[in-house]
Formats: C-alpha cells, structure tokens, sequence
C-alpha cells in the first residue's frame, strides 16, 4: 500500500517537474518580443534592453529555468511583464472561478449522464437505447463555443434573463453568481455529458451481463432492485475513474468558456499571457491547469488502486 | 454469387453510410467550392453589409457584404485540410512511438510513453494553444500543432494494440525463423492493429475540426480574411444583435462536420467489434 | 474659397446617411474658444457621486516618465499635473503655471507657478519640483520614451519658489504643448529623492488621489479636496473599470454597470447612444489610418505607383464598412480640419479614381499592373477590416495584393521594426494635437516610426523649419507647404481619421470632449443628482 502511494507520488513528481520543463521552454522561445509587447511601439531601443536585462531574458535558457525554479518552489510566480503586478495573488484568486466552472459543468454533466447512461444500458438493445446512444453522438459533436454564443443569443439578449457575461463572487451575490455562471456550466456541462453518457452505459451494460447479477436475477429479485442496489454501485466505479480524469480536463477546456463569458479563470489567464506575450503569467496559468489535471490523475489513481487491487498491475491503455 | 444491393447489411453499417453521407456532402464542397459557391468569398460590396438572409444572398451577408453561404462553403476546405492532416500527423506518429514502444518494451516503452503521458497531460486546448503561439498562426502550424495534440492518444492506442498482437503465437514463431523487425512489424503488427486505430482516426477527424475552429474562433488558426468556420464564429459574435445568421451558420457546419466523423467512428466501431470496449 | 470635395460630399452623396451628415456637420462648426461651449449650460454643478469609466487595457505604469502606454496617460492625466493643459481643441493654456513668457527669440521660456498647491501627500509644490521632474526626463538613463520632447532643453532654473525657467537648445514650436502632455507631469521631488516607488503609489497634484489598483479589473480614486481649481472636481471620487473584451465594455455601458466609455467600438456606435439614459459625442481628433508602401522594395520606391495606389483606394467604403460612418476620409493632406495648420487641399476622391490610378501605373511602366503583398497586424480589428477593401480597390487597377496576417507581438518583432512588408497598415494617434506630432515622426527620414524608410531632404527640412518656427503664422505656411509636399512625393498613403466615440449617462453634464482624446476634462463636468 504505501509502497504504491510512493511510486505514483514520485511518478508525479516527475511528471510535473517535466511537464514545467516543457512549457518554460515552449513559452521562453515564444516568437514576438516580449519587451515590445509591454512597453509598446514607441520604445526606444535603450528602454528595451534595460526591460530585458530586468527580467533576465537575456540569460540563456536554463539558467533562466533554474532561477525561474527556485522562485517559484518558494512560492513567487513573478511579476507581470504588462504591469508589474506580482502574479501569484492574481492567480489565487482566480483559482476559484475555474474552480466553481468545472465543478458546475461536471455536475450538470453528471446529472444528464448518470440517468440516462443506466436507462440506455438497462434498455439495452431496444429503441430507448439506440435513441439515448443517438442524442449522445449529437450533443458531443456541438461546438461547446457554439452553444455558448446560441445560449447568449436566446437567454442574454433575446429574452434578456441572464448577463452575457461576467462574474461576482458567490460569497458576494450568490444570486448573480449562479445566473452568470448557468450558461458557461451548461456550455461546458452539456457537451461533456455525452462523453460521460457512453461510459455510464458502458459500465452498467458491463455489470449487468455479469455473473453475479444473474444470480441476483434467479433470487427472484425484480429488475428495479436488482439495479439498483447491485449494478449501481458496482458500475459508478469505473465510471468515476473515467469522469474524475474529465473533471481535471474541464479545468483546462474551460479557457474557450471562460474567454466567451470573460470569467476571470486560470483559462483566460492563459490567453491573456498569450496575447501579451506576458511570460511569468502564461507561465503560470498554464502550469497551474496541468497541476491541476495531475493531482487529480493522481487522485484518481491512487484511489483506484485503493479501492481495487486488481486494477494496479496490468497495462493501463 | 452475385451480391445484389438488397444482400448489403444496410442495418449493420447504418451510421457509417448517414455519417459519410454528411462528410461526403462536406468534401463535396470543400473539393469543388468554386463550382458550387455562387460567389467569391473574397467577393466584397460594403455597401450591402449586413444584411438577411434573401434571394440574392441565401444566407445573408457578413459585415463587408460577403455572401456568407460561399464563404461557409470555401472554410470547408481549411476545416477537412486540416483535419485531415492533423489526424494523419497524429496517426503516423502516433503508430510509429507506440508500436517501436510495445515492440522493443524495456527501456524503449518506459521513455516513450513517459514522455506521451507527459504530452497527455496537458488539456488538449492548452497544449494546442501554447504550441500555436509558438509555431505562429497559421494553417499549416494549426496542423501541426493539432496532430502532436493527437499523438499520445493513438500511441497509447498503438501500443496497447501491439501488446495484444505480440501475444498471439505467430508473432513468437516469426522471431523464431529469423524474421527482421522491420518485416514483423508491417506484416504481421500494423494490419492487426489497424482496426482500433481507424476508429480512433476517425474520432481524430472530428476532434480536429473541433479544435481547428476553436484556435481560429481564439484568433490563433487561420487568419481573416481567409474563411474558417471557427474565425466566422468569432466575428459573428460581434454582430449577435445586428446579425444573428452569422453566429448560427458557421457554428452550424461545425456541428455537422463532428457529427459526421463521430458517426462515421461509431459505425465503424460497431462494424468491427461491437464487443469492443469503449 | 469655392466648396472643397469633401464639404460635397457631405451635403449632397450623403451615403454615410443624414444622421453622419449631421454629426461631421457639428463637428466642423465647433469654434476653437476655450470656454465657449457650443451648448451654453448654465446649470448649477452638482458635487457628489462616483464616476465609473470602462477602459480595456491595463496601464503599463503610473509614474510619468516609465508609462508609455495610453492607458498609462489616462491615470497619469488624473493623479498629477501639468504646467501647461490642452483644452477641448487641443489649444495650450497655463494650468500649473498661472502664466509664462517666451522670449522673443524662442529660446526661453519662463513660467510664474501658482501658489499654495499641494501634493497629495500634503508636501507644497515649488519650482524645485518641476527642475527636479525635468532633470529626472532628460537623465540619459531615464528610458523615457518621448525623450525627443525634451531633447531642446539645455537647462532649468529655479529662478524663486514658484518662478521657473527654461534655456532651449533651439527655438521649439510646439514646447508649450510639450508641457501639456502626461509625461511631463510634475512630481514629487522629495519623495522620489527618498526612494518612493511612483508606479506602485503615484503621488501627484491632480484633481484625483490614487487610491488602488487591481490588475486587468479596477482602478480606483478619490477627490483631491485640496484641488488647486477651487471647486473642482465635483465628483466624489473615480472608478475605472478594465474590461479587456470590447464587447464586454460595451455591455457594460449598455447595462449601466459604467456611465463612461470613450472605447465603444464603431459597429456599437448606433445601438449604444440610442438606448435611453445613454448620451453620445462624437469628435474628430487625430487617430489616422494609413498605408505604408515600404520604399525599399519596388515597384514602391516609385512616386507614380505610391500615388496610383493612393487615387485607387475608396475611402468612403473603408468609412462605412471598418468605421460604419463614424470617421472622416482623409481627401487631401492628414493635418485635421479643426488644427490651424489645416491646409484644405482637395486631392483625392472620395471613391477613389481608378482612371487616374490606372493613368498614373502605365506612366510608372506597369500597364498591367503588378503583384505585391499586404501584412497587417491581426490584433487590430480596424486593419483586419480594412484588409479586404484595400486588396479590392488595388485589384480594381490590376495590383494582385495578397494578405498576410500577423498578431501583433511578432508583427512588431517581425515585420514593423525591420520592415519586413511590401505594404502594411497603421494607425497614428497624437496625443499632443500640435501639428508637428501629426506629421514629424512618420514623414521624417530615419525616425523610429519611418517604418516605410522614405527619405527626401527637401522634406526633412520643411518638417524642421515647420517645428522651429517663432510665430503659428510662420508655422502655418511651412505646414501647408509641407501637406502639398506630402501628396506629391506620396510617402505614407492616408486613409481615413477615426473619431472619437464618448457614450456616458445622460446624467453626466459639462463634459466637454478632448480632440487630443484625453480625459483633462473630467474635472470640469459632474453628475446630477
């Protein structure tokens, strides 16, 4: 047991440690100057190279990682190059907001996927099935950026319910928290509902062919009970493996939503660092996603591995 | 025996055959877009902007006054160039890292697929993002930078697939008598692992679409004045209000397009082994 | 003076609709007297209230000598003062000075401060202030971009607590408009010579303090009640919303979450002012859009080619389809109608003449036209609009121009600083509104902005001389000869000059707009109850 935890504790480590690798480099060799991008058209040549000398870009590349590590590993995630504003804080509270989007979506997705992925499987092979199977394919093929901008057409600007856009803090204004953030979930949650649907109605159909439901079955137990105290639990399982894994993938996919509805998430951070050439911030912001995918990969891992000790050897494709 | 059309399991390849019907209309399109658009997408008349659906203008006009159902017929080709692409870039990769991994195993394996967990672990969006920026916008690093995206997903795919074919007895006998790698590797691995792999191809397909027009729709893929059914989206979205059209019918291909390819994916799953784990 | 093309075009193609007639009408017939509003409103201020303005982008810093960005002025404007102002017609008057004297020669300038001002911190401001803040822009490492504004300075004295003079190099046309611009904020000597971080707590004189900034969300202030201009500000206090997506800003105005925005974009323009409880201004000022022909590259290195391309360009359908209507087609030189070295000449038609275009190719040898490229900065919704346009009205003459896009960090890197285009597209907004600042930077050879590497000495000098004149008559002539200079050698193709577009709440009253685009004048207006 704990011999586990530690191996996949330090396979996370590593990953992590390669994965910051790979976006500093990726980021540091980003074309377009940065010091153009934060002091704009009008900067004298001198002004420049004082802003890069400031910021150490002039340095080569891995000795700018190791200095990027230490501060980092210390808990400083740099300045803006834009603004000189510390990015740690700003990050922090931005935390939060792609926090609340992905735990939205998941449960609206959860909420459309459980039901109909037991009905689909209990119903298996007759008409229900097909045409749950069938609605499934057709919401996981709609743009999520579509629906977003249809969702803001009907509900914002036709009927005028919901704000196109923006965000309050729940603590603040619950209210107004859950109508701005009902559209970016439902973009975000319906879409990834159909992938969750297919796996819900995998997982139950699994369980339902197998022995012990049979056996079940022969008790004489009539079919309600039977899925429900038996298949339920069995299939939610592997079905929370698969669904935990596109959690920590909403915290990423968030940045399209997030940019539509202009909620100040990690995800339009990423943009923002992006179209401002703005190094410590993309940096951050993206690093901060993938950890975020990562600990939950791991969590899902070592819980699996927990609850089933069949599942930890074996390939993992 | 003559196989007459009413011998043809249509039941059985269903959504294979109404998923190509959509895509094949699509490449219709895209292959012969200046025959069947009426107008030039480039084609502009300011004066005209903006306007409804009509008899001159099926769909209306976008905001320099061209004829949106022409551009939305050219964009075809940049969504089904680059989906294709892309997905191919993916699969001959991907294949290549999972199979050398599943075959040669040991040290091979443990570095190969490190590194794909590695490249996995990145939201798809994210990675294709940060690489765009950094190849710089264009449609040609957005086909690049979509099929690394596909990479570790068909490697996985490959070397789990190769994994299962090494098993299989005639694989150990061809080692036996003397057969190069090279020669196992084509005639006897790649034409069994083929069928999980076009699934997943097809699966690609529709994802790159899906991710064409998102890094468009971001400002990162294909450049206006050029027409991509993603940066049409964008732009539409300027104009909700004044010009709702522009909004609904890019977004609307789009759909079409996934759909197509996921169809095509499911009836092909279906088709080769309905059993199939998904 | 008979009727120019442009005053026609108003009156009777009125294409852009009766309501743009109206507007450029009011427009052209605003009278440059300060303190003469076309509206005389004699209301009763109202002091109180909050002013919340919407801006998209973050500034770049508050400290007057590191701030480049235009944002960065709009704070600055607020917090400190200047010694000369710029009112509504970008003409210079005495704000921190109470008066001044040039000498006859030019080369001296002297200013009597006011008394009795205060920094925010309490600390009075002297003439050793403003030594200390011009010593402080001239320091060869200061890294102040705007440094040719201070180039002519060759000392500064402080001649007693609140006298201060300026020795020049060489007399400088526009220097009092020089000290009206952001930069040239004065601060607080003592504070900084204590080591004080302007750009963290900027500490000024100005009608605001500084109270709190969060990035790419707020900005916030509060009335300065020991203002020098008594009874001013009338506001309590001022927020300024980030909002970074255009469309969310105007949203933001359309809900009244803000009641001020200078950044609606054109294609709002209509829908935002006619929602109730929303007012809007409209003024020419100086953003113009223009092509660059790079001179290093032929066939433009051709004068007949640059002007072919010029006379093919319909500066009417880049009015109606990339401003909708709110802009002015630039028909003759780029100096703006409402600036007094307006030079009126009638040159270009609205809707372009391809004849004279076609004419002026087979003349430079190219009967059959020629291919070429266009790049433009994808960040720039404007160029990304224009692009199509322009590629039309050049293919109309047989110039095949494909378009290349770029966003704007490696368009800056790649493409603008080593001009690396055939042709490409910019945008010019001059702060400052004096004529040089419209026209020396980007006709000049070998400034930074002379991207287009166009080089005439003849040119060079007339900008020169235009800059150093003694009197605005002087300067005047040298302008117009300028002008009629610039469209003959044709170095920069103009297009058009964007107006500004200011939506804010009915309620707000004695806002009077800056052609400069800055907002000095928010000091002068208030919220009625």
């Amino acid at each position: 047991m704990g011999r586990l935890i530690a191996t996949r504790l330090a396979a996370f480590i590593l990953t992590l440690f390669a994965a910051s690798v790979v976006l500093f480099m990726t980021i540091s060799v980003l074309p377009g100057s940065a010091a153009k991008s934060a002091l704009g058209m009008e900067a004298t040549p001198q002004a420049i190279a004082r802003f890069e000398a400031q910021r150490g870009l002039d340095r080569p590349l891995v000795v700018q990682y190791g200095g990027w590590l230490t501060k980092t590993l210390s808990g400083d995630f740099g300045t803006s190059f834009q603004n000189s504003v510390p990015v740690g804080p700003e990050l922090l509270k931005r935390i939060p907001v792609t926090l609340e989007l992905a735990t939205l979506a998941f449960l609206i997705a959860n909420l459309v996927a459980v039901p109909l992925g037991i009905l689909a499987a209990a119903r298996h092979t007759k008409r229900s099935d097909k045409a749950t199977t069938f609605v499934a394919t057709v919401f996981g093929a709609v743009p999520n950026f579509w629906l977003a901008t249809l969702l803001i057409m009907v509900f914002s600007l036709h009927l005028r319910w919901l704000p196109p856009g923006g965000f309050t803090p729940f603590s603040q204004d619950p209210i107004q928290n859950l109508k701005q953030m009902i559209m970016p979930a439902l973009s975000l949650g319906l879409v990834s509902s159909a992938l969750l649907i297919r796996i819900m109605r995998a997982s139950m159909i699994e369980v339902l062919s197998s022995d012990y439901i049979r056996t079940a079955h022969a008790k004489g137990a009539t079919e309600t009970i039977v899925i429900r105290r038996h298949a339920l639990r069995n299939s939610l399982i592997p079905y929370m493996n698969v669904a935990a894994v596109e959690f920590g993938f909403l915290f990423g996919s968030a940045v399209v939503i997030e940019d539509i509805f202009r909620l100040p998430g990690v995800g339009s951070l990423v943009l923002v660092g992006i179209i401002n050439r703005d190094f410590p911030v993309l940096l951050a912001s993206a690093l901060t996603i993938t950890v975020f995918v990562l600990v939950v990969n791991l969590i899902v891992d070592l819980g699996v591995g927990l609850l089933d000790p069949r599942r930890i050897k074996g390939s993992r494709a | 025996m003559n196989l007459t059309l009413r011998d043809f399991d249509w039941h059985r390849w269903r959504l294979v055959i109404l998923g190509g019907a959509i895509i094949g209309t699509i490449l219709i399109c895209a292959i012969f877009a200046p025959w069947i658009a009426p107008y030039s997408p480039y084609d502009l008349d300011v004066m005209t902007m903006l306007q409804s659906p009509s008899g001159e203008h099926l769909l209306g006009t976008d905001e320099l006054g061209r004829d949106l159902l022409s551009r939305t017929i050219f964009a075809a080709r940049i969504s089904m160039q680059v989906a294709f692409i892309a997905a191919g870039v993916g699969l001959i990769f991907g294949t290549l890292i999972g199979v050398a991994a599943g075959y040669f195993g040991g040290l091979v394996d443990l570095v190969l697929m490190r590194f794909m967990e590695l490249l996995f672990s990145f939201p798809a969006i994210l990675l294709a993002v940060v690489l765009m920026a950094s190849l710089g916008t264009s449609i040609l690093n957005a086909m690049i930078a979509i099929g690394i995206v596909f990479i570790p997903g068909f490697s996985r795919l490959a070397r789990a697939a190769t994994e299962v074919v090494l098993r299989e007895q005639y694989v150990e006998s061809a080692r036996a008598i003397g057969m190069s790698h090279r020669r196992i590797v084509f005639v006897e691995i790649l034409p069994n692992i083929l069928a999980p792999l076009l699934v997943e191809a097809a699966v690609a397909f529709s994802y790159a679409i899906l991710l064409e027009s998102a890094l468009s729709f971001l400002g990162l893929g294909a450049q206006p004045p050029e027409p991509s059914w993603g940066n049409m989206l964008n732009t539409g979205r300027g104009f909700m209000t004044q010009a709702p059209w522009l909004s609904i019918v890019p977004g609307a291909a789009i759909f079409l397009s996934v759909l197509g390819f996921n169809l095509i994916g499911d009836g092909l799953r279906d088709v080769l082994d309905p059993h199939m784990k998904e | 003076m008979a009727i120019s093309t442009r005053q026609k075009l108003n009156m009777r193609e009125s294409t852009l609709g009766r309501r743009a007639f109206l507007v450029s009408g009011t427009a052209m017939a605003m009278l440059p007297v300060m303190g003469l509003g076309v509206r005389a409103q004699d209301m009763t201020p109202v002091d109180g209230g909050i002013l919340r303005l919407a801006f998209s982008a973050d500034p770049a810093g508050m400290d007057p000598a590191l701030g480049p960005s235009g944002m960065s002025h709009v704070v600055i404007e607020q917090i400190y003062s200047t010694l000369m102002s710029l009112d509504p017609d970008a003409q210079p008057y005495p704000d921190l000075a109470e008066s001044f004297e040039v000498s006859t020669d030019g080369m001296q300038y002297t200013f009597m401060l006011r008394k009795g001002v205060k920094f925010h911190n309490g600390d009075d401001l002297t003439a050793e202030d403003v030594k200390f803040t011009f010593d402080r822009l001239r320091a060869p490492d200061s890294g102040y971009a705007y440094d040719s504004q201070v180039a002519t300075i060759k000392d500064i004295t402080a001649v007693d607590p609140h006298t201060v003079r300026f020795d020049l190099t060489a007399p400088t046309g526009p220097f009092l408009t020089y000290m009206a611009f952001p930069g040239s904020s004065i601060v607080p000597k003592k504070l900084l010579e204590g080591g004080h971080d302007l750009n963290a707590q900027p500490i000024g004189s100005g009608p605001f303090k500084f109270i709190s900034y969060q990035p790419r969300s707020m900005i916030t202030f509060e009335k300065n009640a020991e203002f020098y201009e008594a009874g001013k500000p009338h506001f309590d206090g001022l927020e300024m919303h980030l909002i970074a997506d255009v469309t969310a800003l105007t949203n933001a105005v359309l809900s009244g979450t803000v009641n001020f925005s200078n950044e609606i974009p054109p294609k709002d323009w209509q829908t935002v002012i006619a929602t109730p409880g929303i007012s809007g201004q409209t003024l020419e000022g100086s953003r113009f859009y223009w092509l660059l022909p790079n001179h290093d590259r032929a066939p433009m290195d051709d004068q007949k080619v640059r002007q072919a391309i010029a006379h093919a360009i319909d500066r009417t359908a880049i009015v109606a389809g990339t401003f909708f209507g709110q802009a002015t087609p630039i028909l003759g030189g780029v100096i703006p109608q409402w600036n007094w070295a307006y030079a009126n000449l009638d040159y270009f038609a609205p809707r372009g003449d391809v004849e004279k275009a076609k004419a002026l190719l087979v003349e430079a040898g190219f009967p059959d036209g020629f291919e070429t490229s266009l790049t433009m900065a994808s960040s720039f919704p404007a160029m990304v609009s224009m692009a199509p346009i322009i590629q039309a009205n050049l293919a109309a003459i047989g110039i095949k121009a494909t378009i290349d896009t770029m966003e704007i960090p490696r368009y800056w890197d790649e493409i603008w600083a080593p001009s690396k285009f055939d042709m490409t597209a910019m945008y010019w907004v001059s702060p400052l509104a004096d004529p040089d600042d419209f026209v020396y930077n980007n006709y000049h050879s070998g400034t930074a902005l002379n991207v287009q590497k166009s080089s005439d000495l003849a040119m060079d000098e007339i900008l020169v001389k235009a800059k150093s004149g003694t009197s605005q008559e002087a300067r005047k002539q040298d302008y117009l000869k300028q002008q009629e200079m610039s469209l003959e050698q044709m170095p920069i193709v103009p297009l058009v000059n964007a107006w500004l577009l200011i939506a804010h709440t009915d309620k707000l009253k004695n806002y009077k707009p800056m052609r400069s685009g800055f907002l000095k004048t928010i000091k002068d207006a208030w919220l009625e109850a």
